[in-house]
């Protein structure tokens, strides 16, 4: 938990102890005189930018309990804001808090207003204050500090009664059903001497009001709590039991409070303030005095400690981000370094291995590769012997034909020259595999004009050459008269017999792999 | 609530350390991811090159079969010239002994620069270390057998390894009966001669 400056201020005098790791520290007593004044403006000197919560231990003190229709939101912010300048126009410090909603049909609010009647009392410490610049955290009753009590102590009596000797004088703090209702401050101001009994009247008559508001009814059992850290009230529980039976005295010596707090004796000693500023120090009531324009100061302090605190947590996450980003590296470093040497462990045996082959230029993969590649090259040979033998063939049984030109090409079919595209039949299985193609240039020895011979003879030659096994197709490209349908003719029948040539084209589709 | 400038000047240093903080686990987290993806990355190739190294050595049987079965052939194929830079003078040198053996009347012959030889199968993972030059040949033949006696006469002498791409046979307007000892067809064709780049071959 943060550091901050706890002070309880009264009519005499002003506490002030320094709240750092859950303790409460330097407990010190500064005079409420201009020596004092300038002692604690001193001692804030040495504090610098600790946070000041504040409580307020006077007479000038009021608290009363409101009845207000149930509303929320900004509409109960105006409604309460409303009622507080009416009831408190004098003073600054005042501020509200919701106890509970009424049991009956309407359900309204009930409210606990406060106030600090008069604020001449701070003035001179909040000046200090103001010039050693450190930001007022909240100003609170004293009364309300002493809440705290109830769950420390672990009270569960619906009659509560808690007597604390302070500084400022005897005060009794009632909580009815554990909730605060009234409290009376006592000043001993002039009355130093004051007896068992005299505290014993004061809370006869602190009951006997009880009674008359009908808060309590005269048979009730009370208990009552005295915390008494000077040791002068022990005998105060007897006295009053002597005056009214029905109650229940609990008394607390400062060796108790020591046992149950684990407040420092010492600190104890140095002020009967001690216990309020240790319960402050734990928790701050929600009812907060202090105007708006004194917190503000607060406010950026706190705005600003919230940064740091976020910048502090974004640097440890990124810390602990980046530690477990190193853990994970290191821990992959050294697999990669084991994953290393079991690389060198079997190169080292695979060199072992190898140096027994013989000596090849290249490893086996490469060697096996090339040798492969180089087969399915020879492999895929072709010469045009094979076309020419086929050719011969068929020239030998058509003796009235006679070549001009042969063509041979082996190569992607796409390559292949205009008509000697091959069907489907004669297409390679993948594409870009290689096929033989051959084109036939020749004409009709001793043609007389008669083209129906002349396409007889040179169709039976290529039908002679799609014999073979190895052709897939044969096709016609040009022959003396073109007699297709979908093309033009010309000619004339004048033509002297033996003079005209009767020249044709045939194209050759080898099958796939021959 | 209305912000003033005293506001705005008590939020100047936690503003700072906010941007402080933020740059230093940025720049901090950055840096130790970074390295940590680096030694993940490192750790799958060395995880990859460790499986090499088993298999590899766990094959170590295989290849020296392997190098058994394909170092003479292998060998036969540096000495052929297919391993290695092009023999273009042996070609030369060759193609005009061969024609001289076959009897032809003198061949012409146009080179081009290398290039990729494309009819190898994609799956062969040094397919695209083959090249080819190719060779276009013109020469006059007495008859159609001279031009295989040619080819074959080439290929006995093993200067390369060639494939024939095309062949042409043309009368040249010559009709009629074959004349002896003169060149009757003219021929033209076109080799291709192919050779593996044995770059980066060891491994």
């Amino acid at each position: 938990m943060a550091a901050k400056l706890l002070l309880s201020i009264s009519n005499d005098q002003a506490t002030a102890a320094v709240w750092r790791g859950h303790r409460l520290a330097s407990c010190k007593v500064f005079e409420n005189d201009q020596a004092g004044w300038t002692a604690f403006g001193s001692y804030l000197g040495g504090l610098h930018g600790l946070p000041v919560h504040i409580i307020v231990d006077t007479v000038e003190e009021d608290f009363r309990f409101e009845t207000l229709p149930h509303v929320r939101g900004s509409d109960r912010t105006e409604m309460v804001r409303r009622k507080l300048k009416q009831l408190y126009r004098a003073t600054p410090y005042y501020s509200y808090a919701l106890q509970e909603r009424e049991a009956g049909k309407r359900r309204d609010d009930r409210y606990l207003f406060a106030a600090l009647t008069s604020a001449d009392l701070l003035i001179p410490w909040l000046r200090a204050i103001e010039v050693a610049a450190m930001p007022v955290s909240g100003i609170y009753p004293q009364a309300l500090v002493s809440v705290a009590l109830i769950e420390r102590l672990k009270l569960k009596h619906p009659n509560l009664l808690v007597i604390t000797k302070n500084a400022a004088g005897l005060r009794q703090t009632f909580f009815k059903d554990l909730k605060f209702r009234i409290s009376r401050l006592t000043p001993l101001r002039g009355i130093a001497d004051a007896g068992d009994a005299q505290y014993a009247d004061e809370v006869a008559n602190t009951r006997m009001y009880l009674d008359a508001l009908t808060v309590t009814h005269v048979d009730d059992i009370m208990e009552v709590i005295i915390v008494d850290q000077e040791g002068s009230l022990s005998r105060l529980g007897p006295a009053i039991m002597r005056e009214r039976p029905n109650t229940r005295c609990q008394y607390l010596n400062i060796d108790d409070i020591h046992a149950r707090f684990d407040i420092p004796v010492a600190e104890l000693q140095t002020s009967p303030d001690a216990l309020q500023l240790y319960l402050l120090g734990e928790q701050a009531p929600t009812l907060n005095l202090a105007p708006a324009y004194l917190t503000r100061s607060y406010q950026r302090f706190a705005a600003g400690r919230w940064v740091y605190a976020a910048s502090g947590a974004m640097l440890l996450s990124a810390v602990v981000w980046s530690g477990v980003n190193y853990y994970r590296t290191t821990d992959i470093e050294r697999d990669i370094s084991l994953a290393r040497q079991q690389t060198k462990d079997y190169q080292a045996r695979y060199q072992q291995v190898v140096a027994q082959f013989p000596d090849a230029p290249t490893s086996p993969d490469n060697l096996r590769h090339t040798v492969e590649i180089a087969e399915q090259i020879r492999t895929s040979l072709r010469t045009p012997e094979k076309m020419f033998s086929i050719v011969s063939h068929a020239l030998d049984v058509s003796p009235d034909i006679q070549l001009k030109r042969v063509e041979w090409h082996y190569g992607d079919s796409v390559e292949s020259k205009p008509g000697a595209k091959p069907t489907q039949a004669a297409l390679p299985p993948e594409p870009g595999q290689l096929i033989q193609t051959g084109a036939v240039y020749g004409e009709i020895i001793n043609f007389g004009g008669d083209y129906r011979a002349a396409m007889s003879l040179i169709n039976n030659f290529a039908k002679q050459i799609a014999e073979d096994n190895a052709v897939a197709e044969v096709n016609l490209l040009k022959l003396p008269l073109d007699i297709r349908s979908e093309s033009g003719l010309n000619g004339s029948t004048a033509t002297v017999a033996g003079k005209d040539k009767a020249g044709f084209e045939i194209v050759i589709i080898f099958r796939n792999g021959a | 609530m209305k912000l003033t400038a005293k506001d705005f000047g008590a939020m100047r240093m936690p503003a700072i350390a906010l941007v402080v903080a933020l740059s230093a686990s940025y720049a901090v987290i950055w840096f130790t991811s970074n390295q940590r993806s680096e030694s993940e990355g490192q750790y799958r190739q060395q995880v990859v090159a460790l499986q090499e190294a088993k298999t590899r050595y766990q094959r170590s049987g295989e290849e020296r079969e392997t190098v058994m079965r394909y170092i003479q052939a292998y060998r036969q194929l540096e000495k052929i010239g297919f391993i290695g830079a092009e023999q273009r003078l042996n070609w030369i040198e060759s193609l005009r002994e061969a024609n001289a053996q076959a009897g032809l009347f003198g061949v012409d012959y146009q080179m081009t620069a290398q290039e990729p030889f494309p009819y190898v199968t994609k799956d062969n993972p040094i397919g695209s270390r083959i090249k080819q030059s190719k060779m276009r040949l013109t020469f006059g033949v007495l008859h159609e057998a001279d031009l295989m006696k040619l080819f074959r006469s080439l290929s006995a002498r093993q200067a390369g390894l060639f494939s024939i791409v095309g062949c042409s046979l043309d009368r040249a307007g010559r009709d009629g009966i074959p004349v002896p000892r003169q060149a009757n067809l003219s021929a033209v064709c076109e080799l291709s001669w192919v050779t593996m780049d044995p770059k980066a071959d060891k491994s």
